[in-house]
């Protein structure tokens, strides 16, 4: 099995990097491709960045040419000041680090490559349950979950209440806080085994009283990954598609044959 | 009217109390409450842009949201006033699928469908299927409507619409099932929901295209049935 590049997400980072860490010695790990954070909540923006991806990905395959394409440095500031290039191999297959997220892998289709990626809601049944074995996942809808990429890159827990009192005032900013967190009785901090808990411990608890929510830290693990990226892929938690198969939720939600 | 474009600016810019003077300015003025909401939908049209262009966070998102909810409101006794005579309201049972508790957008609908005249029951948050079902044998509702944002919703929808369709027979009718939130044409086909929509005036069109009414608002450019 050749894998030409691993498209992953700049919000699981950690994850990605110490699963590719314990699945591959360094000289046999494909290269990274980064998508950036931020996309992580915009689901139709990530799906269009990774299918324009696959598509230049593609390109090089037609032409038996190594391709050279934009990946995001992970880090802070501004997407556009991380840009680094990645140079890609003409063949070989492409791994993705993502779940279906939202609707992220919708439709994503490789004409010349086949795609692999988890058979995963998104990151979170990922880490949880060592990927999410649908109808087992002890993942719990009133929880808000999250891990350290939370903290560190745009998401609705990194945006701070301080943040919308400036922005919108005192009223508003709680106002915002009860819409958004309404039904929500726990943040659930997992710890995937990727980062420090015991230092990112106290932000949690602290935004967890800030929300008005419980604390709880999860166990968790980047088994799935790790499959993934070592090429174990005989498992039904893992979806191969063939060249000109569209992903889809299909095969997200049921099981195959 | 100046106050439509001074509500439609504010929204975009969620300017929160600027927003609904205005809107109650239009209203004094006698706008009709279906033309307040037409100017609100083009404002929210503007603020999904602005999100996508990540101009805007989710925080702004919901506070679009809430400020549209207040409109919806100030609009509510004109819009059933606007209803033509005779008309008789449906009633929708709506609630977020099982796996799921976000309900900002289903509570928006909320307020829109009984703003046009439908009685709305609203069974709440991480619904099971069962309770849909229950809701559907005693209550016989014109149309379901099951609300999810995120994927972990879509098996709690196809469970609810497969539940639905085992009792038909003592159901005699199985409500069209609407879906709403993060949906689309691909998750209706995959839980065997009827129709789809994530725009709550368009989710008002459609329940009443599902009525069978003589629409009160005109005929939207999105309403997506299979």
């Amino acid at each position: 099995v050749t894998v030409a590049a691993i498209l992953a997400c700049e919000m699981i980072e950690d994850e990605t990097l110490l699963a590719l860490e314990r699945a591959l010695p360094p000289e046999e790990r494909p290269p990274l491709v980064w998508i950036e954070a931020s996309l992580h909540e915009r689901p139709q923006k990530l799906q269009a960045a990774l299918q324009e991806l696959v598509e230049r990905l593609d390109e090089g395959a037609r032409l038996g040419e190594p391709v050279v394409v934009q990946s995001v440095r992970p880090g802070e500031g501004p997407p556009a000041d991380r840009l680094e290039k990645v140079q890609v191999a003409p063949a070989g297959d492409l791994v993705l680090g993502f779940g279906y997220c939202g609707g992220g892998l919708k439709e994503l289709v490789s004409q010349e490559r086949r795609l692999i990626f988890p058979r995963s809601d998104d990151c979170i049944s990922m880490f949880l349950d060592g990927g999410c074995d649908r109808g087992k996942a002890s993942r719990d809808s009133h929880s808000y979950y999250l891990t350290k990429g939370w903290f560190c890159h745009s998401s609705s827990i990194r945006e701070s209440f301080e943040d919308w009192v400036e922005r919108y005032g005192p009223e508003r900013a709680k106002h915002i806080r009860d819409l958004m967190f309404a039904n929500y009785e726990r943040l659930s901090l997992i710890d995937t085994g990727a980062y420090d808990v015991a230092e990112w411990r106290p932000r949690s608890e602290a935004r967890a009283v800030d929300l008005g929510l419980e604390h709880q830290i999860l166990p968790g693990s980047v088994e799935l990954l790790e499959r993934l990226f070592a090429g174990r892929w005989d498992t039904p938690d893992i979806v191969v598609l063939k060249p000109g198969e569209p992903a889809g939720i299909q095969y997200l939600l049921t099981a195959p044959e | 009217v100046e106050s439509l474009d001074v509500l439609r600016d504010s929204l975009v810019e969620l300017e929160e109390e600027r927003a609904l003077e205005a809107a109650r300015a239009a209203l004094a003025l006698g706008v009709r409450s279906k033309v307040l909401l037409e100017a609100c939908e083009k404002a929210m049209r503007v603020i999904g842009e602005r999100y996508e262009r990540q101009e805007y966070y989710l925080s702004g998102l919901i506070l679009a949201g809430e400020i549209f909810r207040q409109v919806l409101e100030l609009a509510r006794p004109g819009l059933r006033a606007e209803l033509p005579r005779g008309e008789a309201g449906g009633l929708v049972v709506l609630g977020t699928a099982q796996g799921d508790i976000h309900d900002i957008g289903k509570n928006i609908v909320a307020t829109a469908l009984e703003g046009f005249g439908f009685a709305v029951v609203d069974l709440g948050v991480d619904v099971p299927p069962a309770r849909f079902l229950r809701a559907a044998a005693e209550l016989h509702p014109d149309v379901i409507g099951i609300s999810g944002l995120i994927t972990g919703s879509y098996q709690g929808m196809k469970a609810t619409v497969e539940l639905l369709k085992e009792h038909r027979s003592e159901l005699v009718v199985v409500p069209p099932v609407l879906l709403g939130g993060g949906v689309d044409q691909e998750v209706m086909m995959y839980t065997g929901a009827d129709t789809w929509t994530n725009d709550a005036i368009e989710g008002v069109r459609i329940c009443q295209r599902l009525m069978e009414r003589e629409t009160a608002l005109p005929s939207g450019d999105s309403g997506r049935t299979r």
